[in-house]
């Protein structure tokens, strides 16, 4: 992790008027095993800062994203309670590769990166040591030379995808487990792609509404169902079901307009 | 069964609007 850089961003969005505290330690060094005994983890890395507190206010934007499928509660609760070293857990599998013919050297992926994992020469390289496999690269770049899209790339999009998805799910319920959160989504300038691509998108839909609940699922369900609704069918759906078979929340929700 | 409480907004809400509305949301739910 890079300090600098978040507090940069943080100043950049206007994030600065409230305390900002890394939960994971400056250099993600701090955290908790979280025991849940599930299909892909036995115990989670999650940040040290929320075994604090007994309640979370989770603010999540409902979106697309490149790996998950969509972002809403779910996803924020995952990769944003995780360690640095929990983030790559979930993402092991998912290795980005730079296309040395493609590359043009502008250094906008070393620019963006924030583990410092990018080298960029007469042949440039991404070092898989430090690599947390969250594509900001891939995203980042104008001239899509940097991608997974390898013949084992294509292995891991189409066939660790499910996995991965699964992996963000136990995080989730590991960051929530024993808490009595609230979440909050915003259905509003929903995109194609994650607040963490560092590029202006226009939204892909109308903007549908503010959503709050205390179950994680059923919030993300209701905005995935809404966007359907308005022709966006967000890929990512079997999450839900993995969420609910593992005691996360429910996929069965009752909508209420206030 | 899982609550789930909204209010629809659109590309004219205004920030005030939606600062307005998250309290209202939140009202609701620890009501």
């Amino acid at each position: 992790m890079n300090k600098e850089l978040h507090l940069k961003t943080a100043e950049e969005h206007g994030f600065t008027q409230i305390p900002i505290i890394f939960a994971d330690g400056e250099q993600g060094e701090l955290f908790d095993e979280v025991e849940i005994s599930k299909k892909h983890f036995t115990t989670c890395k999650i940040g040290k800062v929320f075994s604090d507190y007994k309640q979370l206010i989770v603010l999540s934007h409902f979106k697309g994203h490149f790996f998950a499928g969509f972002g809403g509660a779910m996803k924020q609760l995952s990769m944003g309670c995780a360690s640095k070293g929990g983030k790559l857990a979930m993402h092991m599998g998912i290795k980005p590769k730079i296309v040395n013919r493609k590359c043009k050297k502008c250094n906008l992926c070393k620019e963006r990166c924030n583990e410092n994992a990018i080298t960029i020469g007469n042949k440039s390289f991404i070092d898989y040591e430090s690599c947390v496999g969250c594509g900001a690269c891939i995203s980042i770049c104008p001239h899509k030379a940097i991608t997974v899209y390898t013949l084992k790339g294509l292995y891991n999009v189409f066939f660790q995808g499910t996995m991965f998805r699964e992996k963000m799910i136990e995080y989730a319920y590991a960051a929530q487990k024993d808490k009595k959160n609230i979440y909050m989504n915003f259905g509003m300038n929903v995109t194609k792609g994650c607040d963490c691509e560092p590029k202006k998108m226009k939204p892909i839909i109308e903007d549908f509404g503010i959503f709050i609940s205390t179950d994680p699922v059923a919030i993300d369900k209701a905005c995935y169902d809404i966007a359907k609704q308005k022709g966006k069918a967000f890929k990512g759906s079997e999450q839900f079901l993995y969420a609910e078979k593992i005691g996360l929340g429910s996929t069965k929700y009752d909508l209420i307009e206030i | 069964m899982s609550k789930v409480y909204f209010q629809k907004v659109d590309s004219n809400t205004s920030v005030k609007e939606i600062k307005d509305i998250t309290i209202q949301l939140l009202d609701k739910l620890i009501e």
